[in-house]
């Protein structure tokens, strides 16, 4: 099997492209044929030198053919808010882009000066496959988009808040820079640290004493303070927090080694404590960058928003102007074009064609609709083009409001508490009381000093090490081999939530169904004269109906001959007639006749995605109760039922949204698959929704884990992995619990010197540490 | 052994110096896009002018 | 490029890169790496038959031995890494180099110090510190040269156009500030003559700072640099990214802030104090982390073009090189565990380890670096893979011969070192013994040097015939944006009123501040050095001086060691544990780090003058089988009696107490204790003329070593 020269992806059906008879390819589409045409005749051809050499970065899909004007982008009020000024005062936009993939990309992007006019500078960030574009008073960024899109990235602008980037980017830094500190500190405190335990002499014993509090007094302040902070703010909402032991260690060791230093005792734990903050704070870098990683993939809100529409001018509709849909006010014109998501709730003012209102109702039929009906945003206009006259835009849409219940549904989640956190907050009660009872004790027994000494030593010892570093780690690699897999989990709690699920709920079309009908089977009674693909093909020819949409689709392969037609009529939702050599031909209410006879009829449906049976299965032997909710009618999900041998409460049919998420809501422990609007509210209100590939904005923002590949193949592999993850962590914090009561122990029976306790620490986080990097068995043959 | 003493400073020093350096790097945001420097650096003879002549009289 | 609309064309810089220095230094790599390995190949014949030594004494081991490391690490490793870091700097930052004039002094500068250290140590003109033998007007030069290619390079980065500094080159600031400090703060040394000088520190500082610095040499010389040599040629040979960039800043900064530290792992079971000791044993173990972090990430940045490592000679030998870099920093941390290093200290497992390294990692990689470049520099194609891959074999079996025999001699050796009998004794007590039984382990290691060699001269061939099928050609010219014109990230502040100058202001300050302190310290520290005396000790006679300064000229200090370890087998061997109060006269220290022969710590008084005196003539005469070189010339040549009173002088400044008498009488008492001696080798049948040749006041060293405090009651 052949590679595409553009793309890399298996060419099935090869497209070439001959020019001077030197034959080139071969290409997987025409998409990306003509790209590669483009960029050579640009005389970038180095491109593809670069490409042949250099690593695929990220998997990317074959290239689309679509016009796009860009020209909102030129819009003054879009620039407004979106393009900022660089540090050369010119006009600056960040684009993410479709389909970064290689080093070959960053080579090109950044070359754009060199052959898009008025760009003065691009850069490329890979990592988020965001370019920053800058142009000269020249340049125009729709140009800029058009080219970006005419070499087979696909633009779409970005709404940089500065003020929130700049902030994230300064939390970064100051992050890296805390992990630096620390880690320098922890380093050079070693040095001294080590040398005292090796018994460096008496005449040193001060020195490099004091040299590492010296050395740790940063890292307690500056470098802790996230942890202050976070166990702050838990006390004040009154709840137990994993920081509140570790920021008590930090101060106590603090406190307690500069009172040692006071008093001249060589003492303190510095080198533990310091090494700790340092190893916290990497773990949970780590953590945040790999979730952000995921965050930018699956932020994709503006693929929606980014169609731009054409407003029309009331008097005129010739007169089109495109625009942004954010800018879309009522009373507004707009020409939609088939195949366009209708972008706001208006009425029809001309034209007729047929909506497919899957995405927002689940419905998988057709609706038919002329002027003056009333549309709503968020379905898809399948043929004719349409003019419509805007009622309500953005907020106010119905889109709009589900959008709202969305946003409220975060809220409503049931909150399942995770281990983590219960075990963490009867660990810290369990520390707090113990290191009391000891303090009291040694009181009594022996006096103030060797008491106070005791205490603080505990809660050092028993810093939880283990649960803060282990557990994150664990998610840390768990969600980045997800990620490889196409899986991108918002965030770690999902991942033992979906380990407890008992029951899933899938949605029919789109996750289960391919939402695009097809004939599934065509009964032929009698030989027509003519081929009966000739028929079907001359008679649809003109025809935007989607039946004939479907019918074309499925004789297309044994391309019919074209023949002339006479008296060619369409009754709008009855069918089209015509007459072929003589022979007059209906195609009406899913019948073929020849003069007046039945020759053939065929059934049209909603295509079963190939995986789905086999994927069902495999959720099942994960133990799941399976049910499918729908929006659709009833027929229709029973056929789809049948065929994949589900039982009678299997499946719930013609569910409105809000009744999708009750039904959820009265199930703990639930997993919701869906794509549609009309399934946002009940991904919302799962304890874990499911956004499959294709997904709309508004499900995507709802879910909590999105599928990078069509259908539900991943999600039973997305089960095991999240459970065999839990069993890591759940094993991290046994071995953990064991050191802190060894630890607990020695400090009872008064046996921890600053040694044992440095040796105890590290060799605890340790254990836990390459317990999570062996993982489990599964786990590793899973991430291979 | 005093040449600890002398040592110690001496490391202290280098230890400034490039924490300095990592300071100072971090601020500047050396590091605030960790990805595509690594590709970037692959694309270093791709800048080369094809014909040279045009620009001699600017080196 | 077709030409563009862009307003800022203007902006749009151009320049070339200077690839003629590159040249010269590939050139200067290739010449000088054929010397260091001829040289490791003579001496390794040397041990396995003393009749290589030739008889002369330019030619003997001890001469040749500094030679070969010098010539190894700063002629061949210094010559590719000027090169590598001078192509790749260039390209990441998008600038020619800062100024072509510098470069040359750099390069010129470069060469004439390594020539003038072949002019000098043969010569036995050497300071007698490992790796550090030579001469304080020689570091002088290195010192000035290295401050020109620290302003070239800082002075590119300022002029760069690529704002991101990539990691390679932070491995190479790492190598030029470090190594500045290194050598400054070990070559300090206060100068008797022309070629000759006193080390500033004396014992156990002498030792802890020599081996701070030898490891960091090491570290910083053969490891960092190569280092971000790696970070730059694996991912453009590959055409891949490095497997993890973010791994590979981790990796720099962590190496940084360990590796200053693990130098004392070269000292265990000296004088050091202990913690000191565990100290450097902790952070060389430590070390391991980070330094397979690197190789795991330059091997991972090879995924998925194996097929290429297969073919390519340049990845080939990268490939090996990084598979022998983590082998040798797995075994170094081992062998800085105490236990180990009780067995493996001063046996041939060392040099083996060292080997591994530099054959292994430094020479293989160089190899991949030089077969990258060479192509490049002179618009051509590798002459003859298949030649390469010769190559590659030759050295690989090259090296594993190398590493095996140095395994099993070390080992053996250490097993018969220590080997003691039911009643206590030792089973070999004749140190003798233990070195006819390595013999033919010193033939395999030399049969090995000589695998490496030849592949090292097909490595010559092949790259001389590709350089010839190629042609220099006039320079491209590239174009890129002024550093400002390319950053147009919200709130990026433009840069050069930042950085630039600062910078290497910055850089060079750090320098003048670190040689102030050790200006302004060591003083103190040396007025405090006698606390730890001992009233038996007492400084050096005149003669002894002389004697000592003969002992360092034929690099004695290379096969015999001065510090008996506290270990029963070596107390039994040698007598007394050494302490450290023994040493605080010795400048420089001469404990050395192989026992090619005995330790010499408690040699004074062992043998009568007359056995020296025929030791000398010729080692079989006492020891049958001794693989010592003869050192005739030392019956011939006179002492120089003129020079005692400088370098008594000297050695009152630093701290010994000589009165003034002591120093005006020098010569008259030198020439009395060489009476006493010769008194007693004419009673044992030896010619009168003796009395003003080099063996006496040797023989007067010799006898003196260790006596004061092995002789005397004292216990520790």
């Amino acid at each position: 099997m052949s590679a595409c020269i553009h793309c890399d992806q298996e060419v099935i059906h090869a497209h070439y492209h001959s020019e001077d008879g030197r034959e080139c390819g071969p290409f997987c589409c025409q998409g990306c044929l003509t790209v590669f045409n483009v960029i050579n005749f640009k005389g970038l051809s180095e491109y593809y030198e670069i490409k042949k050499n250099v690593e695929l970065f990220k998997k990317r899909a074959p290239v689309e053919l679509r016009s796009n004007h860009y020209s909102y982008l030129d819009d003054v009020d879009f620039l407004n808010e979106y393009a900022h000024k660089n540090l050369h005062n010119e006009l600056t936009m960040e684009f993410y882009l479709e389909g970064i993939h290689c080093a070959a990309c960053l080579w090109i992007i950044e070359k754009l000066p060199t052959f898009v006019n008025g760009v003065s500078a691009s850069k490329l960030n890979m990592g988020r496959s965001v370019a920053t574009v800058s142009i000269s008073n020249l340049g125009k960024f729709s140009d800029v988009a058009r080219e970006l899109d005419n070499i087979g990235y696909r633009p779409h602008p970005l709404k940089v808040n500065q003020s929130t980037k700049d902030l994230k980017i300064k939390e970064e830094r100051s992050m890296l820079l805390k992990i630096g500190i620390a880690g320098a500190a922890a380093g050079n405190i070693m040095l001294y640290a080590v040398s005292l335990y090796a018994g460096a002499g008496p005449e040193y014993e001060e020195l490099f004493n004091a040299m590492t509090v010296l050395f740790a007094l940063p890292v307690l302040t500056y470098c802790s303070y996230p942890f202050y902070r976070t166990s702050y703010l838990a006390l004040k909402n009154k709840t137990l927090s994993i920081d509140i032991p570790i920021a008590m260690s930090l101060i106590m060791g603090g406190v307690m080694g500069i009172y040692n230093m006071i008093n001249h005792v060589p003492e303190n734990y510095f080198d533990s404590l310091t090494a700790l903050v340092f190893l916290l704070l990497l773990s949970r870098y780590f953590l945040k960058t790999i979730q952000e990683k995921g965050l930018s993939t699956t932020d994709l809100h503006f693929f929606y928003q980014g169609e731009s529409v054409l407003k029309v001018d009331p008097n005129d509709f010739s007169k089109n102007q495109e625009i942004h849909p954010k800018f879309i006010k009522e009373q507004d014109y707009l020409r939609i074009l088939p195949n366009q998501i209708i972008p706001a709730d208006a009425v029809v003012v001309s034209g007729e064609s047929y909506l497919n209102n899957s995405l927002l109702t689940g419905e998988s039929g057709l609706q038919k609709i002329k002027a003056n009906d009333h549309v709503f945003s968020g379905t898809m206009n399948v043929s004719g083009e349409l003019i419509i006259k805007v009622e309500k835009a953005s907020s106010e849409t119905r889109l709009g409001k589900i959008l709202k219940n969305v946003e409220n549904g975060w809220g409503q989640k049931a909150q399942i508490i995770d281990i983590t956190n219960l075990i963490s907050k009867y660990f810290v009660a369990a520390v707090f009381t113990l290191s009391f009872i000891l303090y009291f004790w040694t009181l009594r027994h022996h006096g103030q000093k060797e008491a106070l000494e005791l205490a603080l030593t505990l809660l050092i010892v028993t810093c939880p090490c283990a649960l803060a570093i282990a557990t994150p780690l664990t998610f840390i690699r768990t969600l980045s081999k997800s990620a490889q897999k196409g899986i991108i989990i918002k965030d770690d709690a999902v991942v033992e939530k979906l380990s407890k699920a008992k029951y899933i709920y899938i949605d029919k079309t789109g996750t289960i169904t391919q939402n695009q009908l097809v004939v599934d089977q065509m009964n032929i009674y009698h030989q027509t004269q003519v081929t009966l693909e000739a028929v079907i093909y001359n008679l649809e020819k003109h025809s935007l109906h989607p039946v004939a949409m479907c019918l074309k689709e499925c004789v297309k392969i044994s391309n019919p001959e074209v023949m002339n037609v006479e008296d060619a009529k369409e009754i709008s939702g009855v069918g089209v007639s015509g007459i072929i050599n003589g022979h007059f031909y209906e195609i009406k209410n899913y019948g073929i006749y020849e003069d007046h006879k039945l020759m053939a009829d065929f059934h049209i449906q909603d295509a079963l995605r190939t995986d789905a049976k086999a994927s069902l299965d495999a959720l099942r032997l994960q133990g799941l109760k399976i049910q499918i909710l729908s929006g659709d009618k009833k027929e229709n999900v029973q056929a789809i039922a049948l065929e994949l041998g589900l039982n009678e409460n299997e499946y719930q049919a013609e569910l409105s949204p809000e009744k999708k998420s009750q039904i959820i809501k009265s199930t703990p422990q639930s997993i919701m698959v869906g794509d549609g609007a009309n399934d946002a509210i009940a991904l919302a209100s799962a304890d874990t929704g499911i956004a499959v590939f294709g997904a709309m904005d508004i499900s995507l923002r709802a879910a909590d884990v999105y599928m990078n590949y069509p259908g539900l193949s991943n999600v039973a592999e997305l089960m095991t992995i999240s459970k065999e993850t839990m069993k890591v962590i759940r094993r991290n914090l046994v071995l953990s619990l064991c050191y802190n009561s060894i630890s607990v122990l020695l400090a009872y029976t008064g046996h921890i010197s600053p040694l044992t306790a440095a040796i105890v620490m590290p060799v605890s986080s340790l254990t836990v540490l390459i317990s999570t990097l062996i993982g489990t068995k599964t786990l590793r043959g899973l991430w291979k | 052994m005093e040449i600890i003493v002398f040592l110690i400073p001496l490391a202290l020093i280098l230890g400034a110096f490039f924490v300095g350096c990592f300071i100072w790097m971090t601020k500047k945001g050396q590091y605030d896009d960790l990805e595509t420097p690594g590709h970037r650096m692959l694309l270093d003879e791709h800048n080369k002018v094809i014909n040279n002549n045009t620009h001699k009289g600017e080196l | 490029m077709n030409a563009h609309a862009s307003t800022r064309t203007g902006k749009l810089e151009y320049f070339s890169y200077d690839d003629q220095i590159v040249r010269l230094f590939v050139i200067a790599t290739v010449i000088w790496g054929a010397v260091a390995l001829l040289l490791g190949v003579t001496i390794a014949f040397q041990l396995a038959d003393w009749h290589v030594n030739l008889g002369l004494q330019w030619t003997t081991f001890g001469r040749l031995r500094p030679l070969h490391t010098n010539a190894a690490i700063f002629a061949f490793c210094g010559n590719a890494i000027f090169a590598g870091i001078y192509y790749s700097h260039q390209r990441l930052l998008k600038a020619r180099l800062f100024n072509d004039t510098l470069s040359k002094i750099h390069f010129w500068g470069w060469q004439l110090i390594i020539v003038s250290a072949a002019l000098t140590l043969p010569f036995g003109i050497t300071t007698g510190k490992e790796y550090a033998e030579l001469e304080w007007p020689i570091d002088i030069a290195i010192t000035v040269i290295w401050v020109v290619f620290a302003v070239n390079f800082f002075g590119t980065i300022i002029r760069r156009r690529e704002r991101h500094i990539y990691v390679a080159i932070w491995f190479y600031i790492a190598t030029i500030i470090t190594v500045a400090v290194l050598h400054i703060i070990n070559s300090l040394e206060i100068p008797v003559s022309i070629g000759k000088s006193y080390s500033l520190y004396a014992g156990v500082q002498d030792a802890l700072v020599q081996w701070w610095y030898g490891h960091n040499a090491v570290a910083f010389f053969l490891t960092t640099p190569f280092l971000g040599l790696m970070y730059y040629f694996v991912p453009k040979a590959a055409n891949r990214p490095v497997y993890s960039y973010r791994l590979s800043i981790i990796h720099f900064w962590s190496l940084v802030f360990i590796y200053i530290w693990a130098g004392p792992h070269h000292l265990l079971y000296t004088t050091l104090p202990e913690w000191a000791q565990t100290l450097g044993m902790v952070f060389s173990v430590a070390l391991w982390a980070p330094s397979w972090g690197g190789m795991i990430n330059g091997l991972l940045t090879l995924r998925g073009v194996w097929d290429k490592v297969r073919t390519d000679p340049v990845l080939k030998f990268m490939a090996l090189a990084l598979t022998f870099y983590g082998m040798s920093t797995f075994e170094g941390p081992l062998l800085s565990i105490k236990s180990v290093n009780s067995i493996a200290h001063f046996t041939d497992w060392i040099p083996g380890h060292v080997h591994a390294g530099t054959i292994g990692w430094n020479y293989l990689l160089t190899a991949g670096v030089l077969y990258f470049l060479v192509p490049r520099l002179w618009n051509t194609q590798i002459y003859s893979k298949a030649l390469a891959t010769v190559q590659f074999w030759t050295a690989t079996i090259g090296i594993i011969l190398y590493i095996v025999s140095m395994w099993i001699a070390g080992i053996s050796q250490s097993l018969m070192w220590r080997a003691i009998d039911a009643s206590g004794k030792l089973v070999y007590p004749n140190f003798i013994e233990s070195v006819v039984k390595i013999v033919p382990m010193y033939w395999v290691r030399a049969i090995g040097g000589t695998f490496v060699l030849v592949s090292f001269i097909i490595m010559i061939y092949n790259l001389y015939k590709t350089a010839k099928s190629g042609n220099v050609g006039k320079e491209e010219v590239y174009e890129a944006y002024a550093l400002d014109e390319s950053s147009i990230e919200h709130g990026a502040q433009p840069h050069r009123k930042l950085e630039g100058w600062p910078m290497i202001f910055a850089v060079l300050s750090l320098i003048a501040i670190l040689v102030g302190t050790a200006i302004e310290i060591v003083p103190a520290v040396m007025s405090k050095q006698y606390i730890t005396k001992m009233d038996v000790v007492k400084p050096y006679t005149p003669l002894e001086i002389l004697g000592r300064d003969i002992y360092i000229r034929e690099g004695c200090y290379l096969c015999h060691s001065q510090t008996v370890r506290p270990m029963t087998h070596e107390v039994l061997r040698y007598g007394k544990a050494s302490e450290a109060a023994e040493f605080v006269y010795d400048h420089p220290f001469q404990w050395g780090s192989k026992r090619t022969g005995p330790d010499l710590a408690r040699v004074g008084g062992k043998y009568p003058h007359m056995w020296h005196y025929r030791h000398m003539w010729d080692p079989r005469e006492v020891t049958p089988g001794s693989i010592m070189p003869r050192y005739t010339w030392l019956f011939t040549q006179k002492i120089d009696y003129g020079s005692l009173p400088k370098k008594m002088q000297v050695m009152q400044t630093l701290g010994v107490p000589y009165s003034k008498e002591d120093i005006d009488s020098s010569v008259a008492n030198a020439q009395a204790q060489a009476e006493e001696i010769r008194t007693n080798l004419v009673e044992a049948g030896v010619p009168q003329e003796v009395i003003n040749k080099e063996i006496v006041p040797l023989i007067a060293y010799l006898q003196r070593i260790g006596v004061d405090y092995g002789k005397s009651e004292v216990t520790p």
